[in-house]
């Protein structure tokens, strides 16, 4: 099945009418909302980050705790929703005009209501779109997917056959990788991999991950698009 | 302090303009490592690594206590990566800043997920009572580059470390003192090391090993973890401005020759510590042996 | 044994040092005077933080008890009126331990005069303005017998620990004791220890005219400040 085939994925916007963007994203049975606040005048504190040149961009990410199989409750401290929060912070601040808004916060919400496989695309995804709704000025869109590689540990073959858009099951058995793109053809934005693999395979993986960000900003675009026609149809009636 | 000053923009401008015509301001070469020493205590498990001025100790300590019920078979283990004043002013204490999640995190992934260390091994009788292996990493001197420091420093303090003996008869279990029975080493399954390049001017200039001044001024950072069998633990690359696909498997390739180096590295200085300690450890038995009473003669015979 | 110091071991700290006793070896840095979170602001004089961080793991109650004596120590030490509302930062690393067991209550005081003396020599190196030099020293009694600067094996089923320290002009700064002892015989440690911390602080020309001046140890403490002066100033002997 295509990626980017409506039947897989569903991306909306302006899902929230409270938030200054929104969206809603399902990559397969991952689903998440989006919501974008800002920028706005950040917070009074002691802290360099309010001094910046550019705008300070904020991400929480919540997980319910019906979003996976187990019932387990996320604590907002897990290190590794941190880390997600500190990527999707910093993989926007090279894509967002920061610099248009000096001594602002731009708050990125993310709530995952469920969770089956490759989270921090669908999370990046979705911030792209919530941003774009909320009209922040961006060089590009923030395009994520993730690969895997079949063969096991044992078969050091290039020939390996890499997938693309793993499920929860494939990411907890396959080596996989995420990777991001903005700011043009095969620019890597964001590039994470937790798992061990030959360094022979990386270069396949990251390859058929960069087509796969090629078929995802399409189907971004396209919604943006439809959206916008939609917006603009509402105003002329 | 809650944060480190930033550089004034005359030293991040000259910085750049340098790196532009591939000139460090240390002159060294942009894939050159500052000076690296590797020491290792008197105690078992404790690696003392100094980077340039950067400097990060390593200490491994093991205590019994019982294995959490849903992993009856495996120890535990664990890395605590607390930042103290100590290495900088910017530090606070109790706070948890960027720097100390992505440290802790690049080393959770490259040495825990990986499956360096081998959990089962630290099992004495499964779901009663296991080893808790806890690693503590002691920043003293901050000056840029504290992942691939404090993951040197912690596979070769884990490699340098040597837990007590035990002995299993059914349910009775008797761990056995150092001075007793000569203590066992870790099952270290392979050795991952930590190579990080920062990138400046998008990606058109890769620096190895930066220094803090470096490290403030760059536009992103790509960590990457592997073995010197070409087996890559992790790859980070958080956001930042984007590179091109190709360069960041470029640095793959690049990590490879350095890992390979650092793996040559530990080797050696663990020889030089055992040749060191062979003669000290003759010496010290001899010496104990006059000064046992003969309660522990009896048990040293027994064994 | 005397006890090693070494000073400026650190880059970033503006002053640290090491010092090992027979038992412990412990790094000290002082940052200060530096910016002082509101909580913590003092209008009329500097506040002190001591973080005490065990050589595995992180500090818990014990820590926070030894960092409380340690504090209370070294406002006694510091000009703390010279820096209103501002923060003397110091951090104490313990590197090296003793490999025996020790009971809980003898540790902690067993630890108390490395942590004193590196802290004091961190805040020297790090140019704080200081009211007064220390030593601190430990003895413990052990078969009624008086072992100034015990090693490993006189700790291990000693009566008492007692750890102590004293300023150049005689004061006591810090008095801790474990175990049973009575008056009499503190008063008799007492007095060994302040002749032990005072010849570690004996002033230039007076060590070797002291009586049993070889047996109380060599002044370590000015020996190791000395040489940091001959250093800190070579540089106007060169030109």
């Amino acid at each position: 099945m295509p990626l980017d085939s409506s039947s897989y994925s569903i991306a909306q916007l302006s899902t929230q009418a409270a938030a200054d963007g929104s969206s809603y994203l399902e990559m397969g049975l991952t689903k998440i909302i989006c919501t974008v606040h800002g920028p706005r005048e950040s917070p009074t504190r002691s802290g360099s980050s309010s001094q910046s040149p550019g705008a300070h961009i904020e991400t929480s990410i919540s997980i319910a705790g019906f979003s996976g199989t187990d019932r387990k409750r996320h604590g907002r401290n897990d290190k590794r929703t941190q880390e997600m929060q500190h990527t999707i912070s910093s993989a926007f601040s090279s894509t967002l005009f920061t610099h248009l808004y000096p001594h602002s916060t731009i708050t990125i919400s993310l709530h995952v209501l469920s969770q089956d496989g490759s989270l921090l695309a669908a999370c990046l995804n979705a911030a792209t779109l919530a941003l774009v709704d909320a009209g922040v000025p961006m060089s590009d869109y923030v395009v994520a997917c993730t690969t895997g590689s079949t063969a096991s540990y044992a078969g050091d073959g290039e020939e390996a056959d890499p997938l693309l858009d793993l499920n929860g099951l494939e990411e907890q058995e396959l080596p996989f990788l995420t990777v991001g793109t903005s700011g043009g053809e095969d620019k890597v934005n964001v590039l994470i991999m937790e798992t061990r693999v030959q360094v022979g395979r990386l270069e396949a993986m990251i390859s058929v991950g960069l087509d796969g960000c090629r078929q995802i900003r399409g189907m971004l675009d396209r919604v943006v698009r439809e959206h916008g026609e939609r917006v603009l149809e509402a105003r002329v009636a | 302090m809650p944060s480190e000053p930033a550089p004034s923009t005359n030293e991040s401008t000259f910085l750049l303009s340098a790196l532009r015509e591939n000139i460090r301001l240390d002159g060294r070469a942009l894939d050159a490592y500052r000076p690296i020493s590797l020491t290792f205590g008197s105690e078992y498990g404790t690696a003392d690594v100094r980077l340039g001025k950067t400097r990060v100790l390593a200490k491994i300590a093991c205590e019994v206590t019982t294995p959490y019920p849903d992993r009856k078979f495996d120890g535990i283990f664990t890395i605590n990566t607390e930042l103290s004043p100590l290495g900088s002013p910017a530090f606070e204490v109790g706070r948890q800043d960027t720097t100390e999640l992505l440290l802790s995190r690049v080393l959770e992934k490259t040495i825990r997920r990986s499956g360096a260390l081998d959990t089962e091994s630290l099992c004495i009788v499964a779901g009663q009572k296991c080893f808790h292996l806890k690693a503590t990493l002691h920043v003293l001197d901050h000056d840029g580059n504290l992942v691939d420091a404090s993951c040197l420093a912690l596979v070769a303090a884990l490699l340098h470390f040597r837990r007590q003996d035990i002995e299993v008869k059914g349910e009775d279990v008797t761990i056995f003192d150092v001075r007793e029975r000569e203590p066992i080493r870790l099952t270290i399954q392979h050795r991952p090391f930590c190579v990080s390049f920062s990138y400046y001017h998008n990606g058109e200039v890769m620096v190895q090993d930066a220094t803090l001044l470096e490290e403030q001024c760059r536009q992103g950072e790509v960590v990457v973890s592997m073995n010197r069998f070409g087996e890559v633990a992790q790859i980070a690359k958080y956001g930042g401005a984007p590179v091109d696909g190709l360069s960041v498997l470029s640095c793959t390739t690049a990590a490879l020759e350095r890992v390979k180096g650092f793996d040559r590295m530990v080797t050696e200085a663990l020889k030089a510590d055992e040749a060191r300690r062979d003669e000290g450890g003759l010496m010290a038995e001899l010496s104990a042996e006059n000064e046992r009473p003969t309660g522990s003669m009896l048990v040293g015979s027994e064994n | 044994m005397s006890p090693s110091l070494a000073l400026h071991p650190l880059v970033r700290a503006d002053g640290s040092a090491t010092f090992t006793s027979n038992l412990y070896t412990v790094l000290a840095a002082a940052n200060g005077p530096v910016e002082v979170s509101r909580r913590d602001e003092l209008p009329e004089e500097a506040a002190i933080e001591v973080n005490i961080r065990p050589s595995s793991g992180v500090g818990g109650p014990r820590e926070r008890w030894m960092e409380s004596v340690i504090t209370s120590l070294l406002r006694s030490l510091l000009l703390v009126h010279l820096h209103p509302r501002m923060l003397v930062q110091v951090t104490l690393q313990i590197t090296a331990e003793p490999s025996i067991k020790l009971k809980r209550g003898v540790a902690d005081v067993a630890l108390l005069p490395t942590l004193a003396n590196a802290a004091f020599a961190a805040l020297v190196d790090g140019g704080l303005p200081l009211e007064r030099t220390m030593v601190a020293a430990l003895a413990v009694v052990r078969e009624g017998e008086v072992v100034v600067e015990p090693t490993e094996k006189d700790l291990v089923g000693c009566q008492s620990v007692h750890a102590m320290a004293y300023s150049m002009k005689g004061e006591m700064l810090l008095t801790e004791s474990t175990g049973r002892f009575d008056l009499e015989l503190w008063e008799d440690v007492s007095e060994r220890l302040r002749e032990t911390t005072m010849a570690a602080m004996a002033k230039a020309g007076e060590d070797e005219g002291m009586e049993g001046g070889a047996e109380k140890g060599e002044p370590w403490l000015r020996h190791a400040l000395k040489e940091n002066v001959v250093k800190a100033n070579a540089w106007r002997e060169g030109g």
